[in-house]
């Protein structure tokens, strides 16, 4: 691993690193556009640390694959997404289909939420989203998952404080 | 606006955050009380922090309530998730319920902001739109607030408000409505109230306009009707009733405030129990009475007090929950 001095400029590590990135990317995403457009996210993520946060910088590669790390896991699960989204879609009757505009937006929407959900244990995300969405009563949603009214609760609070922190 | 979002994200407090989770928790329970409501405003406007936390968690609720549940729980819940078998149902159902499916949502417009707002019995709230308009809830009252690209959509559900439009700062205005069970009412450059008045038998919406003009549509009925300032009406879904002169001082519970020029005891008692819990009754023989004076709505025992010092007649408390105005 190549170490970087501390006042390498965002050019200097972006000529040094960049295909080595990209290849890295490619290996993971099996799709050479993609791996493109991640590896051009990563350096603007860069961009956009603070220079106080950039101690990272004094070991780029390890620095850039963490950061790259991150975003082929939101990008994998941002494509799932839109391929539930999709099929759902596709299940709605055509004159009911969304314009395009209200698409965009549900699917922000939609991806905003399941980002802030992330990281929640599948029954806590369950339990939240038949409450929230579906609007069923603790008890009902306790009786579906085989689980307590108390841990209903439990799993309310969780989720809800995750929103509170994570809503941008 | 943008740049305050930002500021909260840095300076949330992890434990405002805990209990302001806490405390949607048990307002999504559906079985809080009002005590519970209150005891939220409570905790909500005894700190900063609070509010702050607050405010993210309503910000919460609203993004929430932008997903219509057919789209959400299938997407946002995805496999792995709910078990294979129950997602398929999901969809299955969806293609059976299809002609319901699509009058959900037309009804229910994507953008949509379905946060609730809503105040306790005797409660009356002051708020400020997005927009800049303000708005007040008057005692019992249930709004959503539905804004999106083309419209900015109060839905009234109960209880009344108040409203004082403010100029849209989108780059194309946007026309302010409130949706009332019988129809629409839309505001053109206005102070204006609206009133959900529901009882078994019937529904009717009441409009009264200070300032301005707003136009009623009711749901069956093409016909606009204009209300200029100093207006009232009220209308179901089919008609519009002929308008006639408002009172001045019918605003008056904006500021806390029932205002009585000359009018029956009656009246008086029915605006006074729509702040009360419990049964507030009035003896038919002192109905007529006529009643002048200001008094401050969040003490309503206290205006019993004051009617029983200057009119013949005498209060019956059956219980705390059942009063009743009785001849002296």
């Amino acid at each position: 691993m190549s170490i970087a001095h501390p006042t390498d400029s965002i050019a200097d590590i972006y000529s040094q690193h960049h295909g080595w990135l990209l290849r890295w990317l490619r290996g993971k995403l099996r799709c050479a556009d993609q791996a493109a457009d991640l590896a051009q996210d990563t350096f603007l993520r860069l961009l956009t640390t603070p220079i106080e946060q950039q101690s990272g910088l004094r070991e780029p590669r390890a620095y850039l694959t963490t950061v790259a790390q991150r975003l082929v896991i939101d990008h994998y699960r941002r494509q799932s997404l839109e391929q539930a989204w999709a099929d759902t879609l596709a299940l709605l009757p055509e004159p009911s289909a969304p314009s395009p505009e209200e698409r965009m937006l549900v699917l922000e929407t939609l991806h905003r939420i399941d980002t802030m959900l992330d990281g929640l244990l599948p029954p806590v995300r369950s339990a939240f989203l038949l409450s929230q969405l579906e609007g069923l009563a603790y008890a009902d949603i306790a009786k579906r998952l085989k689980i307590s009214e108390r841990t209903v609760k439990r799993y309310m609070v969780q989720a809800f404080e995750r929103c509170i922190l994570l809503i941008a | 606006m943008n740049t305050t979002a930002d500021r909260l994200i840095t300076t949330i407090d992890p434990r405002a955050a805990r209990e302001a989770a806490q405390w949607l928790m048990r307002l999504h329970s559906g079985k809080h009380s009002e005590a519970d409501q209150e005891a939220c405003e409570t905790w909500r406007t005894s700190n900063p922090a609070h509010e702050l936390a607050w405010q993210r968690a309503e910000m919460v609720s609203r993004t929430l309530g932008m997903v219509p549940p057919s789209i959400g729980i299938p997407v946002l819940d995805r496999p792995a998730l709910l078990e294979r078998r129950a997602s398929i149902k999901t969809l299955a159902m969806l293609i059976a319920a299809s002609p319901v499916v699509w009058a959900t949502y037309r009804a229910a417009p994507w953008q949509e902001w379905t946060a609730e707002i809503r105040t306790a019995k005797g409660e009356i709230r002051h708020m400020t739109l997005g927009d800049g308009s303000k708005i007040a809830l008057n005692t019992d009252t249930s709004i959503d607030i539905a804004f999106d690209d083309t419209l900015r959509l109060i839905k009234l559900h109960s209880g009344e408000i108040h409203i004082e439009t403010a100029v849209d700062p989108a780059s194309v205005p946007r026309p302010l409505i409130v949706q009332s069970e019988n129809g629409r009412v839309r505001a053109i450059g206005t102070r204006f109230s609206v009133r959900q008045d529901s009882s078994l038998l019937e529904s009717r919406t009441y409009v009264a306009v200070t300032q301005g003009k707003v136009e009623i549509r009711a749901l069956n009925n093409h016909i606009l009707y204009l209300l200029d300032a100093g207006q009232k009406s009220d209308f179901s879904d089919e008609r519009v009733a002929p308008f006639t002169m408002l009172k001045a001082g019918s605003d008056g519970w904006v500021n806390g405030v029932l205002i009585a020029d000359d009018m029956p005891l009656g009246d008086v008692v029915a605006q006074l129990s729509r702040y009360r819990s419990g049964i507030l009754r009035c003896h038919p023989a002192i109905e007529k009475m006529r009643v002048t004076g200001a008094f401050q709505l969040k003490d309503t025992d206290n205006i019993l007090t004051l009617l029983q010092r200057s009119l013949p007649i005498r209060i019956q408390k059956r219980t705390r929950f059942w009063v009743s105005l009785e001849p002296a």
